[in-house]
């Protein structure tokens, strides 16, 4: 999640403009129904919405609405400090987890729908000795016990994303922790593989901390004998993975109890000492009050969370490795818009 | 081990030519389109000008013998020792002892006037050595200023300087004096002539002017087009040019077929048989006096007549510089003493040519100037050194 | 000397390419640079970034001079390949070089496992931070310093070899100082490369934190604010070496150019 900035941009930026370009055809071949409607809805999404949103769901509600589209991805908390700084002024953004958009409330927003669930899983690198314990697992006849302890093995390259700043990462540690109680594995198991003090605020093995866009590549590049990943990641970039039970994956909310029980200090440039619980990966999507923005603009933002929470938006999120979730309204029903309001009222 | 083999006391005869004292090279180097080679021995003490036009070669052969350019074919000795070929490893730079002064000096632009001359001394801008040179040569003003605030002859000066202070066993100086006056060209190549003569060191001058050649150096080397030309004593390469090619070069300005000459006491050989063209230099040339009865048989003094109208006279000094057109279209320079009477702009002359050099057709000498015969006239082809060497 | 108009278009291009820097100090709250640099390990990214760049420089000089030299010097088969090589390192962004720095030394490749014999790993480790350091401001310092050797007339290293020299005496002698001040140029440039490095450090070298990526993280984390104290800690350590080098190749011009001749400052 925690991805767009300077250098990664260069990455980000070019799947942004394709879509854009895009965008103007678009419009061209439905007839002047964009210039007609003239709005734009502008998203702003958590890293690991990037492919889903720019290469399906926002060309679909393009080709279904006729209104632009624009998308811009980055680490969730990232994002809501720029919206809040006014350094980005998006209509509609998704997030991992609801705090980032309770951070902008009630400002921007007084409510949030949640409509799918992110899994953790373990993705790994089919041409090294492990692998074999990892296919097995994933086919259902090896024991997931095995890959633990496969994990804990010293020289086992594991690579996973940063705890101070990404929520995948801060996961991965708590899963670990469940995994650890929920398979009985040996209490130092924890620290065998995610290295001394990953719970305690030191991160850990920090030679497993990766920035969340090359963690792929390290993996993709064979480099990894296994990587912390979001199971739409491991759809969307074909890596072979292990599915992990619910009750440890952090995609269930049923389950959230079961994840409360894990926690962790979060390690911090600035010194100070946070703690935070477990909670389920969830998908939390609003929109966002701009007062620069155009009537149009907010009815473009408001059809794309219609769409997005449309049967056709969210089986395109289905497809694409996330967990859907019943549209759930989280917040003051009457700040709703009407549209929003609608497609709740009709999915129910 | 050659340098232990050739201290043996019975020494074989291809060896004794390489155990000279002196520079001895035949060399073939590669400089853009031509071939430039060049064979010759130069004598300890002794300083050969190598004189041609630009670009041909000059600078191309000192490089060579330097160590700066591979040799195509050829090799490199000095005083008995071997310095480079094309199939063996070049003795390195640094253990040549070779002093080379280039065109532009090619100082160190970092270092002020005496460390440039204490360079290859061990003590460096120290050495008292620094000094006796710099009051040689008049540099003691520049001794603590950078070549940049010298001047193009302070430049050439500090150059001069740090090649000799290095003690070379050869000193080769390519257009050393083209930036000073004539008074200290004069004397600054004394200086260099006695220096070479006291070290007993061998000097090779590149220079396009003959007059220095004659000056500093005790022969002269004709290069044209890559070529060596000739090699001889300043005084004979001016009486009896090799060729035509090396006439032009040594200052004869005109070149007249012979059926437009009237030779005068065609018994004494006022042209050689044989000969096609004669050369003209305009100190040979002098107009026939009116009064004086010019025929065939009736002169005094040997050489030809050219007849031709006068196209142009321009005052230098208190003489005139003449220019005569002959029936050809070709142009001979008449240098006119004072207080001759002149003749009028596109009056018919008659010029008296004494004891011209005459050449053959394919542009070789066979008369020198003053009647002398050709038969030493060539010095091509004394190859000092073996290895089967090709007169250039 | 340009006319009114010129000067004020001059001026206004020179504000509006430092525009980014008033920014950086016109939103730098002292509370938040106080809150910032006086957190405990604060500065241990510093350190970490200074420490890198000093071994990178290290490396770089060690092997890039005499590449450098070799370049200019025509004393390599085809001379344009090698040049045109260090222009391909140049155009490539610095991400491009992380990830193909993950094919190329990552642990499991042979270089990888060569490294790991050693005891050294180019995954998320200091030694990671110095390669990828390396990797960024390599083609700044090998094109400098080729340039500067460039600018060293070769005739002059022959006068020197001629005079008695060894080729080790006359590069310390002649080649040496008359490249210096191109040199350290070069040098200016690559630390300010390594200083900066983000992208290769980015995919190859999260760990440990270097400047660059503290601010990346602290932006992550807190936002802008907590972030541009770092940013201004990275300019102030990193300028004064180029800023250094700068005066110094100007002064050396003054001192030894064609122009002397016209007036030194000096008199």
């Amino acid at each position: 999640m925690a991805a767009a900035a300077a250098g990664v941009s260069l990455a980000l930026w070019p799947s942004a403009a394709s879509v854009s370009s895009a965008a103007s055809t678009t419009s061209a071949n439905t007839g002047h129904a964009a210039t007609h409607r003239g709005g734009t809805a502008s998203v702003a999404f958590a890293g690991s919405l990037l492919a889903v949103d720019n290469e399906v769901v926002g060309p679909g509600f393009q080709r279904a609405t006729g209104h632009s589209y624009t998308g811009r991805g980055g680490g969730s908390i990232g994002l809501a400090h720029d919206i809040a700084a006014g350094e980005i002024t998006p209509g509609v953004f998704e997030s991992v987890g609801a705090a980032p958009i309770r951070a902008l409330e009630p400002r921007f927003t007084r409510w949030y729908v949640r409509f799918a669930a992110s899994p953790l899983v373990l993705a790994y690198n089919p041409h090294t000795p492990y692998a074999a314990v990892f296919r097995n697992a994933a086919k259902g006849n090896g024991s997931l016990a095995a890959v633990f302890k496969a994990m804990a093995r010293p020289g086992f390259l594991l690579g996973r994303t940063d705890p101070a700043t990404d929520p995948q990462g801060q996961a991965f540690i708590m899963m670990v922790e469940l995994a650890q109680r929920a398979l009985h594995l040996p209490g130092a198991i924890v620290g065998q593989i995610l290295g001394a003090g990953a719970t305690t605020g030191t991160g850990g093995n920090l030679s497993q901390i990766f920035a969340e866009t090359a963690l792929d590549s390290h993996l993709e590049a064979g480099q990894l004998d296994a990587a912390s990943a979001f199971l739409s990641q491991a759809v969307q970039l074909h890596l072979p993975y292990v599915r992990l039970p619910a009750a440890i994956d952090f995609g269930n909310p049923a389950d959230a109890r079961q994840y409360a029980s894990a926690s962790l200090v979060v390690p911090s440039t600035t010194g100070q000492k946070t703690t935070v619980h477990g909670a389920p990966l969830v998908i939390d999507v609003t929109t966002l009050h701009q007062p620069s923005a155009t009537k149009a603009d907010v009815a473009a933002s408001n059809a794309f969370l219609a769409y997005q929470l449309s049967p056709t938006g969210r089986r395109d999120d289905a497809k694409e490795g996330f967990v859907l979730l019943p549209n759930t309204l989280f917040g003051s029903p009457g700040a709703v818009p009407a549209s929003v309001r609608r497609e709740l009222a009709h999915a129910r | 081990m050659l340098l232990r083999r050739r201290s043996d006391s019975s020494r074989s005869r291809a060896r004794a030519t390489h155990d000279q004292a002196g520079l001895r090279f035949d060399v073939a180097v590669d400089r853009r389109t031509v071939v430039v080679q060049m064979v010759l021995a130069v004598g300890a003490g002794e300083c050969v000008a190598i004189v041609g036009p630009s670009g041909a070669g000059k600078s191309t052969v000192l490089a060579a013998i330097a160590g700066l350019v591979p040799l195509r074919s050829g090799s490199v000795w000095l005083d008995g020792r071997f310095l480079s070929s094309s199939d063996r490893p070049a003795v390195p730079l640094r253990e040549r002892r070779v002093g080379l002064l280039t065109q532009r000096a090619g100082l160190f632009p970092h270092l002020d006037g005496a460390s440039n001359i204490g360079y290859g001394l061990p003590g460096g801008a120290a050495h008292a050595r620094v000094g006796e040179l710099a009051q040689a040569l008049g540099l003691e003003d520049v001794l603590g200023a950078r070549p940049a605030r010298m001047s193009a002859g302070q430049r050439q000066r500090v150059g001069l300087a740090r090649v000799l202070a290095a003690d070379p066993r050869v000193v080769l100086l390519d257009e050393p004096f083209s930036a000073l006056d004539p008074e200290l060209r004069r004397k600054t190549g004394a200086w260099v002539s006695g220096e070479v003569r006291r070290r007993q060191v061998p000097c090779l001058l590149v220079t396009h002017d003959l007059a220095e050649a004659q000056r500093v150096a005790s022969r002269v080397a004709v290069l044209e087009g890559g070529a060596c030309l000739q090699v001889a004593e300043p005084e004979v390469v001016a009486r009896e040019p090799a060729t035509q090619a090396v006439a032009r070069l040594v200052g004869y300005d005109a070149f007249v077929g012979v059926e437009l000459v009237r030779p005068l006491l065609s018994a004494s050989g006022a042209i050689a048989p044989g000969a096609t063209t004669v050369g003209v230099r305009g100190d040979l040339v002098s107009l026939a006096p009116e009064n004086v009865s010019v025929g065939r048989g009736s002169q005094t003094s040997p050489g030809v007549e050219l007849v031709g109208r006068l196209r142009s006279m321009v005052a230098s000094g208190a003489a005139v510089e003449a220019s005569v057109v002959l029936d050809d279209g070709s142009e001979v320079p008449v240098r006119l003493a004072p207080g001759q009477s002149l003749p009028r702009i596109g009056a018919e002359v008659r010029l008296h040519v004494h004891n011209p050099a005459c050449f053959d057709a394919s542009g070789r000498l066979v008369q020198g100037a003053g009647g002398k015969p050709s038969a030493a006239a060539p010095a091509l082809g004394r190859a000092p050194v073996p290895h089967g060497a090709t007169a250039g | 000397m340009l006319g009114v108009v010129g000067v004020l278009g001059a001026v206004a291009v020179w504000l509006a390419l430092l525009g980014p820097l008033g920014a950086l100090f016109a939103h730098l709250s002292p509370s938040a640079l106080r809150t910032s640099l006086s957190a405990p390990h604060a500065l241990s990214p510093l350190v970490t970034s200074v420490e890198a760049s000093a071994v990178a420089l290290g490396v770089l000089v060690a092997v890039g001079t005499p590449l450098a030299w070799a370049m200019t010097r025509n004393r390599l088969p085809g001379p344009r390949v090698w040049e045109s090589g260090m222009l391909v390192m140049l155009l490539m962004p610095p991400l491009v070089i992380g990830l193909l720095l993950v094919f190329f030394v990552g642990p499991l490749t042979p270089i990888g496992h060569g490294l790991a014999r050693l005891h050294l790993s180019a995954s998320n480790t200091f030694f990671a931070l110095v390669v990828a350091e390396i990797y960024e401001a390599a083609p700044y310092y090998v094109l400098g310093a080729a340039a500067a050797f460039t600018s060293v007339e070769p005739e002059l290293e022959e006068h020197a070899w001629l005079l008695g020299d060894t080729w080790w005496r006359s590069f310390r002698r002649v080649t040496l100082p008359l490249a210096a001040p191109g040199l350290a140029s070069a040098l200016a440039m690559a630390w300010a490369r390594a200083m900066g490095a983000f992208g290769a450090v980015l995919v190859i070298a999260y760990h440990p934190y270097g400047l660059p990526m503290q601010i990346w993280v602290t932006l992550q984390q807190t936002g802008l604010a907590a972030a541009l104290p770092f940013a201004l800690l990275l300019l102030v350590v990193a300028l004064p070496l180029p800023v250094l080098a700068y005066v110094w190749t100007a002064r050396a011009r003054i001192a030894s150019g064609p122009d002397a001749s016209v007036g030194d400052p000096a008199l």
